[in-house]
């Protein structure tokens, strides 16, 4: 990513390929069901979505470091059931509980791999077999019971308004000195360590971060489900790291933007929603989940120009 | 051997080791199986009878699926990627022997197929890799929901069938070798011949430990690739045909028991995530770690969820011992 001359305020947007897939998806799917653009249609999509698409942002921002974790489809559940179990002390205990929990939890995937210098694709596949279990303990069988004023976080316009306030928080960190170093030690740690970057302290919160919207994630899953599942964030995890690097946010760190990441998490729904709407048997989903995933991989590759810059007039200071 | 007769390649080799050694060190391999005995010995002692040779070679049994999964994925992790299409392979193998042979003795060739269809599918992976520069985790994600997909489309839903009688036959544990460990032990003098004593295994040290390296030393990657996904591919399928054998009847969901515990026992056994070192050797010593520790918690009554953590945990505790990187320096 190269730095904008100063006083120039320019949006991040990531790859192109995931706007123009998410533009294709959507036609594909009216021309097929023409009824499915209707507005109450697409925020009931956007709601059903909401928990993917904080599992993208918060997986996004783990891999802009070059991390990766595997763990957040475990800690989406285990923070799931908590919010069913202690749901009885009230709903606000419940939430803070689970968000808390979801903090903690990846703030410790943090802090094992950047102070045991873990890989952490392997201390996140380990903690992910840990956070599981500890969810199959604290909930053995699903339950019901979140109650129903919990739909209002998915229903109407506040799935829209939620992924806005996503986006526009992201627009924003990505602008202070955190989010320069989480670009950095994307792009090279060894780099960013050397310029006196704090690795340790920065990584551990993008972790913690991660693990809040995880919790986040699993608030809204408790309120599209009404309830609490042990198993309920165990596809979440390859479909969150799917969604991420969709939206163009690479691998190698450093690169991308969380907005892409928002995006390919409503690609990988409408993709989902094709199938439903074919009328095709439910077996072919994964079938053609799959084929779209590559041919939307592979193509990128010719149509990737790499940044969608938008420049706007400076506010403020600029960057520093 | 001509066009790498050049290439000082040594996969053995730790870099850390030509520092001056401060502190106690041993190779991963021996850590990994001292952890193996370790494990045993505790098994031992919470449950007497548990080194003896007839519940050793049921363990035994009972891991060789893992140990031929996690061969085809040492190679892959080597090369610097990971492959998460083996759980979809296994459940397809699994399924479709015996959907396919319905029962009937003499349908070998149907074995043939599968693995052949296996092979296939690690050549696409392979392809997506190489030719579209498509992220491994995320390329073998895709071809692994594809055909996890498939083999529900192509079964209608339902798996139904019986394996060939000769190859239930064989897989049955009778007396302390069984079908599953010859099929174990053939696939690991295969894999160690391969990737230790072969060119086609230098050039994949080679790619793991610099790409770049590997290219300017006129190692063309792609045809290396190919051979190790296609490997990693069939060596899951014929998992799953073997593990037809044994379990009698097809389950869609197999495959993902696999995935994880083939990724973290080529870690265990001191194969390193980000490519370049490790060997098959050390994968034996993790796919044991794993054997025996599941073992121990089902012989101590203990629930899955219980289990999981233990799992867990013993990986983290195993990696913390000595598969930690080094130092960031400048």
């Amino acid at each position: 990513m190269t730095t904008p001359a100063r006083g120039q305020f320019v949006v991040n947007l990531g790859d192109a390929t995931i706007y123009l897939t998410v533009i294709a998806l959507f036609i594909v799917n009216v021309i097929l069901q023409p009824r499915f653009a209707q507005v109450s249609n697409l925020l009931y999509l956007l709601g059903t979505t909401l928990p993917l698409v904080f599992a993208a942002v918060a997986q996004g921002l783990v891999m802009l470091t070059s991390s990766i974790d595997l763990a957040s489809g475990s800690i989406i559940s285990l923070t799931n059931v908590l919010i069913v179990v202690l749901i009885g002390h009230g709903s606000a205990t419940a939430i803070v509980v689970a968000i808390v929990a979801g903090t903690v939890l990846g703030a410790l995937a943090g802090l094992l791999t950047t102070t045991l210098r873990l890989p952490s694709i392997i201390v996140t596949l380990a903690l992910s077999s840990v956070w599981a279990g500890v969810a199959l303990y604290v909930l053995p069988t699903p339950k019901s019971g979140i109650p129903n004023s919990f739909s209002n976080l998915t229903n109407g316009y506040v799935p829209l308004y939620l992924s806005l306030a996503l986006a526009v928080l992201w627009l924003w960190l990505a602008r202070t000195r955190f989010g320069r170093r989480i670009y950095a030690i994307g792009s090279s740690e060894n780099a960013a360590y050397t310029a006196g970057i704090p690795i340790v302290s920065t990584k551990v919160a993008v972790f913690a971060i991660s693990g809040a919207l995880l919790a986040l994630g699993a608030l809204m899953l408790s309120s599209t489900t009404g309830g609490g599942d042990p198993l309920s964030g165990s596809s979440i995890t390859l479909e969150a790291i799917a969604a991420a690097v969709l939206g163009g946010v690479s691998f190698q760190g450093g690169k991308g933007s969380l907005i892409g990441a928002i995006f390919g998490a409503v690609a990988l729904t409408l993709i989902t929603n094709l199938v439903f709407n074919t009328g095709a048997s439910a077996f072919y989903q994964g079938v053609v989940y799959g084929i779209l995933l590559v041919l939307a991989l592979a193509l990128s590759r010719f149509t990737a120009r790499r940044w969608i810059r938008m420049p706007v007039p400076a506010i403020g200071g600029g960057l520093r | 051997m001509s066009d790498v007769a050049n290439v000082d390649v040594q996969p053995e080799t730790d870099i850390d080791s030509a520092k001056p050694k401060s502190r106690l060190r041993m190779t991963p391999t021996v850590a990994a199986y001292g952890a193996a005995v370790l494990v045993g010995v505790v098994g031992q002692i919470l449950h007497p009878g548990f080194l003896g040779s007839a519940h050793l070679s049921t363990v035994l049994s009972l891991v060789a699926v893992l140990g031929i999964v996690a061969a085809g994925q040492t190679f892959v992790i080597i090369t610097g990627g990971i492959d998460l299409s083996v759980s979809g392979i296994l459940a397809f193998a699994e399924v479709m022997t015996p959907y396919w042979v319905q029962g009937h003795s003499s349908r070998w060739p149907i074995l043939l197929l599968i693995i052949v269809i296996a092979a296939a599918l690690g050549v696409i992976n392979a392809i997506g890799i190489t030719v579209f520069a498509i992220q491994p985790l995320i390329m073998t994600l895709g071809v692994g929901a594809i055909v996890d997909g498939a083999v529900l489309v192509l079964t209608g839903g339902s798996s139904t069938g019986l394996p060939p009688a000769w190859l239930a036959h064989s897989m049955a544990h009778n007396g302390w070798l069984s079908g599953l460990l010859i099929t174990w032990v053939v696939v690991s003098v295969l894999a160690y011949m391969l990737l230790h004593r072969s060119t086609f295994g230098r050039r994949v040290f080679a790619i793991g430990t610099s790409p770049r390296a590997a290219r300017l030393a006129g190692i063309r990657s792609w045809p290396t690739l190919l051979g190790v996904y296609a490997f990693s591919a069939v060596m899951a399928a014929i998992a799953g045909i073997v593990l037809a054998g044994y379990s009698g009847s097809g389950d869609f969901g197999i495959g993902d028991t696999y995935l994880f515990p083939s990724i973290g026992a080529v870690v265990i056994g001191g194969t390193s995530i980000l490519g370049g070192r490790g060997g098959y050797i050390g994968t034996i010593a993790g796919v044991l770690i794993l054997g025996v520790i599941d073992s121990i918690l089902t012989l101590s009554n203990i629930a899955a969820a219980g289990r999981q953590i233990a799992q867990g945990l013993a990986i983290l505790l195993i990696l913390i011992l000595y598969a930690r990187e080094r130092r960031l320096r400048q």
